[in-house]
């Protein structure tokens, strides 16, 4: 603007917009309310695209009466339906292979592998990158005769017209209600979200292994987890991230080691440790140090993080704490997930999504807007670049197709990778694997297994055409077995349902148990005709498949299935309750604990000592509900979730009588809605040993409590950071509580009365 | 001040980071959203789907710095597909929009409905450009990204738009 005249002409706009009344419910914590509901509601899940396309195509409906109710529903629910109807037109799958043997593209990228002793659960590896990207290719010309748009379009025309004359046009009331729920129902129908899987709640009873100091609370006994707080007893370690001013695509990852001494606690290093990770990826990213962990092992520390698309992993020897010394680094391809350590191997897991798309569909161009997404056309690729964008490689390079396991799923998204590392030998990965698979699930590592549990989309229906038939979502368990390094594929099996997080999952004396939440649904199958490519020629045949705009009587329970090692159901309870989805869950051996929610706060006790007759004992109804369980002793378990106001709120269970749990205490936490200890378990301090619990809260303090006549008491809360996301962590040393933020040093505490005796910044 | 630490944190799935992001960018979203639409409800309905397709899109946006075109991006996308909407309707819900003008008019300032006309003579395209620029005070880069033109092109394109607003009443300045 180079005239005054403009310039006031859009102060002009300005001031009159600074006066635009904002509506109530556009302010932020009623839209984070919203999104929390609509999240619950699974209504987020991964093919956003579709979303987008369906708008666009929604818009050219023409539909004389209710316009703008249509377009609502179009805009909110229908979102999903497209992406029901895009999935359903992939049919080169497992059911595929099961039912025709002309689908050779899918057969001939499996080899089986001999391993049959899983009676035909056998986990079949990659035969290669090329025949993979083949079968890619094949899916992709696939859909392109379909031809996804015009269909759909045809059908909105048809659906709503016909509707409209079945519906009292005044009646608008019944149309949101009636059609509302129907989209919803689809919405939760199309699969579990990533969301979900990310939503974990929880803890482990890990604190009391050695009496001295307290580690990072984990899932599984004996199974390390990495965290951004460490301690070795003497010496706590903890990473940081700082903002290069100098260079603002970087951020600065700073170890800080502190010697623990109570009064006398004094930092002695603090260094830069990125050089080393932005060496080892070429592709620079000014994506910063993501989901930076680490693990202290006897002298060694090893970095985890995740940076331009890799996880890398950094050696250091920490002999001398004041001078860490770099040994060397390692990456593999994907963004970090998590990390494991047993017996002196760590596990590491990763996810790389293969980021392709089928076909120009998800663009938009209107008014000159080009509306874009970042995947890569398939159809712009030739064989040989496909096959580049499908491999996974490693810092020893190009993972070998044999590494890796294909899941049985119809579409593949991404790799779930494993690296195994010996901490004696840190050259080299001692192993890596990878899954082929299509959403990214749920990871459990019990004491001998690591379980991916991923939800996958079946849409071949075993049933005649107009007939109505149920359906649900269904998960597939893929089991790993590892010891000293190895992972060797073990298993595989397909439940109703899907896990919200890893305490959903448990083994215990062979068995594994699951508590899940399964989305049930009604629908009217159709015959499609697909046409796909088998490898030489165009091949038509007829599909059975259920319409998804039929779909109607939608339900959802919550369940639990208890499997045998051959990860074959033998014992389940199908309804554990109606209309209510799993949030927390804690298995302690023979009994189970599960929190249901829509209203109320159902606290099951389920006996599981007889596996095949797995039997509710007791349900404890209260407002609100529970994210993380953690059995605090033979008595008491404690949860911490959220009460019917949206406050933080830790429940005190009386568990003495099984079958009659009590709610003995509650603390709600008025000036708080959320902490890291909802979704991270490694975020909660707890150690019944000293009565202590604590985690931060999401205005950046940390909160230590501690029972007094079975009630909690709140004994500290410290403003740990201005920045509420940084994370904060408590551990204790002898004496005293050591709470570390992020980016502000640590505080030390004496145990004995709560009172602070130093701070190391 | 948003960061780019914040960013980040929402493009990894943090709740609270997007939450941030949410409240430094949704005053602006409605007002673009009200000023384009005129109508109260309708730029309340296109935010909350504007903001539900970021929730769901946010783990795709790679550069950190440019979430507020990003996020006007969506807003803009989904602004002109109900304007699509009006236009497929205009025919039937002629009486309609008549009465809910109407109802606007009374309850509103003088200057707001005289800013409402003047922006009716502007194309969408440059409407989202006076609005971006006046309301959410977006440089001409940051519009650039926002709607794939250069940023020369944008500046011309602002300036000649607003050139057409100074024929309106509002816009006409006496000296």
């Amino acid at each position: 603007m180079n005239n005054d005249k403009d310039i006031r002409s859009l102060n002009l706009i300005k001031e009159d917009a600074d006066n635009v009344q904002i509506p109530d419910s556009l302010s932020p914590d009623n839209m984070m309310k919203k999104i929390a509901k609509m999240k619950e509601e699974g209504a987020f899940k991964e093919n956003k695209e579709e979303n987008i396309s369906k708008d666009n195509k929604g818009n050219k409906k023409k539909n004389k009466r209710n316009k703008r109710k249509l377009m609502a529903l179009i805009s909110g629910g229908m979102a999903t339906v497209v992406a029901a109807a895009s999935l359903g037109i992939i049919l080169l799958g497992p059911g595929a292979r099961n039912t025709t043997n002309d689908r050779l593209i899918y057969n001939n990228i499996y080899t089986n592998v001999a391993n049959g002793s899983f009676q035909g659960n056998n986990v079949d590896t990659l035969a290669s990158y090329e025949d993979l990207a083949r079968y890619y290719m094949a899916q992709s010309t696939m859909r392109k005769k379909e031809s996804l748009g015009d269909k759909i379009e045809d059908f909105f025309e048809d659906f709503f017209y016909k509707e409209e004359m079945e519906f009292d046009p005044e009646d608008d009331g019944d149309l949101d209600s009636n059609y509302g729920s129907n989209f919803d129902n689809v919405t939760n129908a199309t699969g579990s979200s990533a969301e979900e899987s990310k939503n974990p709640s929880s803890g482990n009873q890990n604190n009391e292994s050695t009496p001295d100091y307290s580690e990072t609370n984990t899932r599984t006994e004996d199974v390390g987890e990495a965290d951004i707080v460490k301690t070795d007893g003497k010496y706590i370690y903890y990473l940081s991230s700082k903002l290069d001013r100098s260079n603002k695509d970087n951020i600065d990852l700073i170890l800080t080691i502190v010697r623990a001494d109570g009064e006398k606690t004094i930092e002695i290093f603090e260094g830069s440790i990125s050089e080393p990770i932005l060496n080892t990826v070429s592709e620079k990213s000014n994506i910063y140090f993501a989901d930076k962990e680490m693990i202290v092992y006897e002298d060694k520390l090893v970095v985890v993080c995740s940076y331009g698309g890799c996880t890398v992993l950094s050696f250091y020897n920490i002999k001398d704490k004041t001078n860490p010394e770099f040994i060397n680094t390692l990456y593999m391809e994907g963004i970090y997930d998590s990390c494991r350590f047993v017996d002196g191997h760590l596990y590491i897991f990763s996810e790389k999504s293969i980021g392709l798309r089928y076909g120009n569909e998800y663009d938009i161009v209107y008014n000159d807007i080009y509306y874009k997404y970042e995947e890569e056309n398939i159809e712009d690729l030739s064989i040989d670049q496909l096959k580049d964008k499908l491999t996974v490689s490693t810092s020893e390079g190009k993972l070998n197709p044999d590494d890796i396991y294909v899941a049985n799923c119809e579409k593949f998204e991404l790799y779930h990778m494993i690296g195994t590392v010996d901490m004696t030998d840190t050259s080299d990965f001692k192993q890596v694997k990878a899954v082929l698979g299509q959403s990214s699930g749920t990871i459990y590592v019990s004491a001998k297994n690591i379980y991916y549990v991923d939800s996958v989309y079946a849409n071949e229906v075993k049933a005649n055409v107009g007939e109505e038939v149920e359906d649900c979502n269904k998960s597939e368990i893929i089991r790993l077995s590892y010891s000293d390094g190895k992972v060797v594929p073990s298993g595989r099996s397909v439940i109703e349902g899907s896990v919200g997080d890893e305490f959903a999952i448990d083994e215990y004396n062979g068995y594994l148990r699951i508590a899940v939440s399964v989305n049930r649904w009604k629908g009217i199958c159709q015959s499609v005709d697909m046409e796909y490519y088998n490898g030489s020629k165009w091949v038509t045949d007829k599909v059975v498949r259920i319409h998804p705009y039929t779909y109607s009587d939608y339900r959802e329970v919550s369940a639990l299935y208890v499997l045998d090692e051959n990860l074959e159901v033998v014992g389940s309870i199908p309804a554990l309750k109606e209309n209510e989805r799993v949030y927390g869950v804690r298995f302690d051996g023979e009994i189970a604990y599960v929190v249901t929610y829509r209203q109320m706060d159902p606290l099951f006790s389920i006996d599981l000592s007889d596996p095949t007759n797995p039997t509710v004992i007791g349900a404890l109804k209260i407002p609100g509900f529970s994210t993380y369980l953690h059995k605090w002793d033979d008595n008491k378990l404690i949860g911490i979730g959220h009460d019917d106001g949206w406050n933080i709120k830790i429940s005190t269970f009386d568990i003495t009588d099984k079958t009659d749990v009590k709610e003995t205490d509650v603390c709600v936490l008025k000036d708080a809605y959320s902490s890291e200890a909802l979704y991270n378990h490694k975020a909660v301090f707890i150690s019944p040993k000293n009565n202590l619990l604590g985690f931060g809260d999401s205005d950046g303090c940390y909160r230590l409590f501690s029972y007094n006549n079975g009630n909690l008491v709140e004994k500290v809360k410290v403003q740990m950071d201005n920045n509420f996301l940084a994370s904060a962590r408590a551990l204790y040393i002898g004496e005293y509580i050591y709470i570390v933020g992020e980016n502000n040093g640590v505080y030390v505490y004496r145990m004995s009365d709560f009172e602070k005796v130093a701070e190391v910044n | 001040m948003i960061t780019e630490v914040i960013v980040k944190r929402a493009v990894d799935g943090d709740d609270e980071a997007f939450k941030i992001l949410y409240e430094d960018l949704y005053k602006d979203m409605y007002r673009i959203a009200y000023y384009k639409l005129q109508n109260v409800e309708d730029a309340e309905d296109v935010v909350s789907d504007a903001v539900f397709d970021m929730y769901r899109g946010i783990h795709k946006l790679k550069d950190l710095t440019a979430y507020r075109a990003w996020a006007m991006r969506i807003l803009n996308v989904k602004c002109s597909i109900k304007m699509k909407e009006y236009y497929i309707n205009r025919t039937e819900d002629i009486e309609e929009l008549d009465c809910q003008s109407l109802e606007n008019v009374e309850s509103e300032s003088v200057l707001r409905t005289d800013i409402k006309k003047a922006l009716d003579i502007l194309s969408d395209e440059e409407k989202t450009i006076v609005l971006c620029s006046a309301v959410a005070g977006m440089s001409s880069d940051e519009i650039s990204e926002m709607i794939n033109l250069n940023s020369n092109t944008i500046r011309s394109k602002l300036s000649r738009a607003l050139l057409k607003l100074r024929n309106c009443k509002c816009f006409k300045y006496d000296y």
